[in-house]
C-alpha cells in the first residue's frame, strides 16, 4: 500500500499537467456554455523554465465542448490531449488514446474547470482580481488571480492568472510555479478550426 | 450418604488421575498449540515431491511471505462519502490515533524525491528515455513532447538538478496509473457515479490472530464509528480489514457456542432422563467423555512437542464416540441389575478395536494434523473404555429404564423385525438409489477456504470496494521472489519485469525505485555514449547549459534505505542467507504467472486463500486415503470376530450407508473436508452400532442405548447445521444426514434370528 501511496505523490505531475491543461480551457467554457456550441480555437504556450536562455513556445488548436477538451499541440511536436469527464487521455502512435495516470480521480475537478463550476472551484481555489500581465497591457481584458488552496496544488503552484475578454471568453492564461517555471498561454477564438 | 460418597470417588478417581497427570506433564513438558492455518502447507511439497529441498524452499518462501505480509494483515481501511466527510475523517482519524491505532501519515514530498534521486544523473533512467538516448532524432522528439507539457511540476522541479531529462523520466514514470489521488494529504478516489470517497489508512499495534486483542480494538472502533455517525449523520462509513473479519468470526462462534451449547446440554440432559432415571447416568456421561478427552490431551502432551489448534477441532469427534461406551454400559446395567453382560463386554471391546483401528489408520496420513488426531482419539477412546469397563463396572447403582422407553424400544423392535424380512430388497432398492442419485448429481469436492468464512455481507462489500478503491478493478497479483543478495534480488524482479511486461502485466516493486546496479551502470554507459554523439546537443542549444558525462557513484541499496521512499520500498525480507520480497503485478491472468513460478525456482506466487484452499484439498486426500484403509481394517475386524458370512454382510450395509449418504450430500453441496469429517464421525458411530445390533440386536436395552447415542450425537453435532460458518455447517449437516441413514440401516445388517446364532 505505501508504493501505491509513493505512487500516487510521483503521479501528481500527470494530475497537475491535465488541471492546468484544462484550465487553459476552462474559464472560456462559460461562452461556450452559453453558446452550447463547441467553441474552437488556437493557442500559443510559451514556457519560461528557470535558469534557461529561452522560453519553449509551442502551438496548436483547441476544441472545447461542454463535455471535452481537445488540447492538440502541432509544433513543435504533434500531441494530441483528451480531457473528459472519464478523465486525461493522449493520443498515443497507434491513434488510441491512453488514459494518463492519476487524472482519472480528478476529472471532477476538470470538469469544474471546463465548465466554471465556481461551486466546485472553490474548493481547490480562491479568486481575487489581478492586473494585467505586462504583455496583455494594451489589451482590454480583466483578470483574475486563482490562488490553490489544497496542499497538493499550493506546494506546486504559487498562482494561477486568467484573463477574459469582454465577451467574457478566456484569452490568457499563467501558471506561476514556487520553482520559478512559468507558463503563458494566450488563447485565440477562431471559428471553423479542425482540431483534428 | 456415605454409600454415595464411595460411588462419587469411585468414578472421579480416574479423571482426577488424569488432570493430576496432566498438571504435572504440562509443568515438565509444555506442549506448544499452533493456530496457523498455513503452517500445514510445508507438508505439501514434500509430499508431492518427495524433495528435501523442495520441501526447505517452501518453507522458505512462507516464511518470507509471512514476514513480508504480517504488517499488511494489522491494516485498516475507512472510506467516508457525503457531506461534511473531510471533516468525518479528520475525526476519524483523530480518535483512531487516540485508539492507539497508527494512521497513515504525510507521504513524501517531491521535492525531497527529486532531491534525492538527482545526484544520481545518468544512472537512473525510464526505459522509454534509455531507448531515446540511443538516436538523436529520438530525443529530440523526446524532450520537446515533455518540454511542450502544460505543465509538469517533476520536470520543473528536476530540471535545475538535471538537465538531460534523465531524473525527470525516472520519477515521472514511477507514477503508473493509480486510483487514487492525494488531495490535501488525503487519499481520495471516486465511486461509481463519480462521487468523491475521502480513503483513510490505518494499522492496529496488536496481532491480528489474538482474539481479545481484536475484539478490544474492535469494540474501541465501533465506539468511535458510532460516534462519528451520530456527529456526522450525512456521511456513509465503511471499514474493512482482516481484524474485522476475525472480531466478527469470533463473535458469530460465541453466539453460536453459547446458544448450541445450551441447547445441547439441555437435549442431551433431557433424552437421559427421559430414558433412565436417577441423576447418575448423567453424571456417568459427563465422566466418561471427560476421561476421554483428558486421556487424548495426555496421549498428545506426552508424544507430540506442539499440536495444531486445527487438531483439537478436529479431534471433537471423540466426544460422540466416548459417550456412546457409557450409554451402552449404563443401559447394560439397568437392564442386568447393575451388572455387565457378555455381549455388552465383547461389544465395547469390539468397539474400541475396530474404532482405535481405524482411526490408527490416519497415521499413515501424509499430515502430521490427521496423525495427531489419530493419537487423540485412540488414546481417548483407551480412556474412555477403560473408565467404562472398570471403573464404572464396580460401582452399585440402581439403574432402571423409565417405562414408556421400554414399550416404545419393543414397538420398534417389532418394526425392525418386520423390516429385516425385506433387507435384500431394501439393500438393492438403496443401491439404485444410490446410483440414481450419483448418475443425477456426481458427488464432487471443493475445498475452498471461504467455508471458514462467516463475515457478513456488509464487510465483505466494503471489502471488495475497498479493493478497487486501492487497487483499480484490474486485480492485483503478487510474486514473491528470492536472490542470494540484493542485487542478484533486484536483477531477477527486473528481469521477471520485463517477461510480465511482454505479456501486457505492469508490476511494481523494489526494482522500479532502486534499479540493479547492473542496470544502472547500463544506463550510465549508454548515457555517456549519448553525451559524447551529441546527442543531447539541441537541448543543451535551446538551455544553454552544459550536459556533462556522469561520473557520480550508483545508488546502492544501503543509500536507498536512508531515502524518502524506504518506507515504501524498502520492504525486504533477509532469511537463511537469502533476500525475499514483493513484486505486484497486474494485467496479467494467473495461468501466466504460475508458468513464470513453475519455470523459475526464485519465484513463488502469493496466493493465500489458494494455498490454504490447497492445504485443505491436500488433507481431504490424506483423510480419504486413511479411510480408505480404515474401512479395510474394519472389514477384517467384523469378519475377525463374527465369521465371513456375517462379517462382510455388515461391511456391505456399512458401505451402503457410505455411499448413500455421500450421493445424498452431494445433491445439496459439492463435498468439502468438513462433509468428509462428519462423515468420519458417522461411520464410526455406524461401527459401533452395528456390533452391538450383531451381539444382542433383539433386545430393547441395545435399541435404547443406541437410540440415546443417536440422540446425544445429534444433539451435540446434527445442531452445527444451523451455524453461519459454512465450514461448522457443513460438518452438521453430513453428521444429521449420515446418522439418519446410520440408524435406520444400522438394524436391517442382522437376521431376525441374530440373537440365537
Amino acid at each position: 500500500m505505501k508504493k501505491l501511496i509513493v505512487g500516487l505523490c510521483l503521479s501528481l505531475a500527470a494530475l497537475v499537467s491535465a488541471c492546468v491543461a484544462a484550465s487553459a480551457g476552462a474559464t472560456a467554457s462559460a461562452s461556450a456554455e452559453k453558446a452550447k456550441q463547441p467553441e474552437q480555437g488556437r493557442f500559443s504556450q510559451a514556457k519560461i523554465f528557470a535558469g534557461f536562455n529561452q522560453p519553449f513556445i509551442s502551438q496548436g488548436e483547441f476544441t472545447l465542448s461542454s463535455e471535452q477538451l481537445l488540447w492538440h499541440t502541432l509544433t513543435p511536436i504533434d500531441s494530441l490531449l483528451k480531457i473528459d469527464g472519464d478523465g486525461v487521455f493522449e493520443r498515443q502512435a497507434d491513434g488510441q488514446f491512453r488514459r494518463q495516470g492519476q487524472a482519472g480521480p480528478y476529472s471532477r475537478l476538470l470538469q469544474a474547470l471546463l465548465a466554471q463550476d465556481q461551486q466546485q472551484l472553490t474548493q481547490f481555489f480562491t479568486s481575487s482580481e489581478a492586473e494585467l500581465p505586462a504583455s496583455l497591457l494594451e489589451k482590454d481584458y480583466s483578470c483574475q488571480q486563482l490562488t490553490p488552496i489544497t496542499q497538493e496544488l499550493q506546494s506546486l503552484f504559487s498562482r494561477f492568472i486568467s484573463c477574459a475578454d469582454g465577451d467574457t471568453r478566456v484569452r490568457f492564461i499563467g501558471l506561476y510555479e514556487h520553482s520559478g517555471t512559468a507558463t503563458e498561454i494566450t488563447l485565440s477564438f477562431e471559428p471553423g478550426v479542425s482540431p483534428e | 450418604m456415605k454409600h454415595w460418597l464411595t460411588r462419587a470417588l469411585i468414578l472421579t478417581v480416574m479423571p482426577l488421575l488424569l488432570v493430576g497427570s496432566l498438571a504435572v506433564l504440562w509443568q515438565l513438558k509444555p506442549i506448544a498449540i499452533k493456530s496457523d492455518m498455513l503452517a500445514l502447507l510445508t507438508p505439501i511439497a514434500d509430499a508431492q515431491s518427495g524433495d528435501k529441498e523442495a520441501l526447505d524452499k517452501a518453507q522458505n518462501f512462507y516464511l518470507a511471505q509471512q514476514q513480508l505480509l504480517g504488517e499488511q494483515q494489522k491494516r485498516l481501511v475507512f472510506s467516508l462519502q457525503g457531506a461534511n466527510s473531510e471533516q468525518a475523517y479528520r475525526d476519524l482519524a483523530q480518535g483512531l490515533a487516540h485508539a492507539g491505532l497508527k494512521v497513515q501519515g504525510q507521504q513524501p514530498q517531491l521535492t525531497q524525491i527529486i532531491d534525492f534521486y538527482a545526484p544520481y544523473r545518468g544512472a537512473l533512467m525510464s526505459q522509454e528515455y534509455a531507448q531515446a538516448i540511443g538516436e538523436p532524432a529520438k530525443f529530440n522528439q523526446y524532450f520537446q513532447r515533455q518540454l511542450a507539457q502544460t505543465a509538469s511540476p517533476w520536470l520543473s522541479q528536476s530540471l535545475s538538478q538535471d538537465m538531460s531529462l534523465a531524473t525527470y523520466s525516472f520519477v515521472s514514470t514511477l507514477s503508473n496509473e493509480q486510483a487514487l489521488a492525494l488531495v490535501d494529504g488525503k487519499l481520495q478516489g471516486r465511486d461509481e457515479q463519480g462521487e468523491p470517497v475521502w480513503i483513510l489508512l490505518a494499522q492496529t499495534n496488536e496481532s491480528v490472530s489474538s482474539i481479545a486483542a481484536t475484539e478490544r480494538t474492535v469494540s474501541a472502533i465501533d465506539a468511535l464509528l458510532n460516534q462519528l455517525r451520530q456527529d456526522h449523520p450525512q456521511v456513509q462509513i465503511s471499514h474493512s480489514g482482516l481484524l474485522f473479519h476475525n472480531a466478527e468470526n469470533a463473535t458469530q462462534a460465541k453466539w453460536e457456542m453459547n446458544r448450541f451449547g445450551l441447547a445441547s446440554i439441555v437435549l442431551l440432559s433431557m433424552f437421559v432422563f427421559l430414558s433412565l432415571r436417577g441423576v447418575w447416568p448423567l453424571w456417568v456421561s459427563m465422566l466418561t467423555v471427560s476421561t476421554a478427552i483428558l486421556s487424548g490431551l495426555l496421549a498428545l502432551l506426552l508424544l507430540r512437542p506442539e499440536i495444531h489448534l486445527l487438531t483439537l477441532v478436529f479431534a471433537t469427534t471423540l466426544i460422540g464416540v466416548a459417550i456412546d461406551y457409557a450409554f451402552h454400559a449404563l443401559v447394560d446395567k439397568a437392564a442386568h441389575k447393575g451388572r455387565y453382560s457378555r455381549a455388552l463386554k465383547r461389544g465395547l471391546l469390539l468397539a474400541l478395536c475396530s474404532t482405535a483401528i481405524g482411526y490408527l489408520c490416519f497415521l499413515s496420513a501424509p499430515l502430521v494434523l490427521l496423525q495427531d488426531v489419530a493419537i487423540f482419539v485412540v488414546a481417548g477412546l483407551i480412556g474412555a473404555w477403560v473408565f467404562t469397563r472398570f471403573c464404572l463396572a464396580p460401582v452399585a447403582m440402581t439403574l432402571s429404564f423409565r417405562a414408556p422407553v421400554v414399550s416404545s424400544a419393543e414397538r420398534a423392535l417389532q418394526w425392525q423385525g418386520q423390516a429385516r424380512r425385506h433387507s435384500g430388497k431394501v439393500y438393492l432398492g438403496l443401491a439404485v438409489l444410490c446410483v440414481l442419485l450419483s448418475g443425477w448429481r456426481m458427488p464432487e469436492t471443493n475445498d475452498s477456504i471461504a467455508s471458514f468464512n462467516a463475515s457478513s455481507a456488509e464487510l465483505m462489500a466494503a471489502q471488495a470496494q475497498h479493493q478497487i478503491y486501492l487497487q483499480g478493478s484490474e486485480p492485483v497479483q503478487r510474486l514473491l521472489l528470492k536472490g542470494q543478495d540484493v542485487q542478484q534480488l533486484l536483477r531477477r524482479e527486473e528481469q521477471v519485469s520485463a517477461w510480465l511486461r511482454q505479456l501486457g502485466a505492469h508490476t511494481q516493486g523494489l526494482s522500479s525505485a532502486l534499479p540493479s546496479l547492473a542496470r544502472q551502470q547500463e544506463n550510465a554507459q549508454a548515457y555517456n555514449r549519448a553525451v559524447a554523439a551529441g546527442v543531447f546537443a539541441p537541448l543543451q542549444a535551446f538551455s544553454g547549459k552544459v550536459i556533462a558525462p556522469t561520473t557520480i557513484d550508483l545508488l546502492d541499496y544501503d543509500a536507498f534505505a536512508m531515502s524518502p521512499l524506504r518506507a515504501a520500498f524498502a520492504e525486504l525480507v533477509h532469511l537463511d542467507g537469502e533476500v525475499y520480497s514483493l513484486l505486484n503485478v497486474s494485467g496479467v491472468s494467473a495461468a501466466q504467472l504460475q508458468a513464470i513460478g513453475a519455470e523459475h525456482d526464485y519465484v513463488a506466487i502469493v496466493d493465500v486463500p489458494g494455498q490454504l484452499s490447497a492445504m485443505l484439498a491436500h488433507f481431504h486426500r490424506g483423510i480419504h486415503l486413511a479411510l480408505f484403509l480404515a474401512a479395510v481394517a474394519i472389514v477384517l475386524i467384523f469378519v475377525f470376530s463374527f465369521g465371513w458370512r456375517h462379517g462382510l454382510k455388515m461391511a456391505a450395509w456399512l458401505a451402503l450407508s457410505t455411499a448413500l449418504i455421500v450421493s445424498l450430500i452431494a445433491q445439496f453441496s459439492a463435498i468439502s473436508v468438513f462433509h468428509t469429517l462428519g462423515l468420519i464421525l458417522v461411520l464410526a458411530l455406524a461401527v459401533d452400532y452395528f456390533i452391538f445390533y450383531r451381539q444382542g440386536g433383539h433386545s430393547a436395552h441395545t435399541l435404547v442405548a443406541i437410540s440415546l447415542s443417536a440422540l446425544s450425537s445429534l444433539a451435540v453435532f446434527a445442531m452445527l447445521i444451523f451455524s453461519k460458518t459454512p465450514a461448522i455447517s457443513q460438518f452438521g449437516g453430513a453428521v444429521l444426514l449420515g446418522l439418519l441413514v446410520v440408524y435406520f440401516l444400522a438394524p436391517l445388517s442382522i437376521e431376525n434370528n441374530n440373537d440365537k446364532q
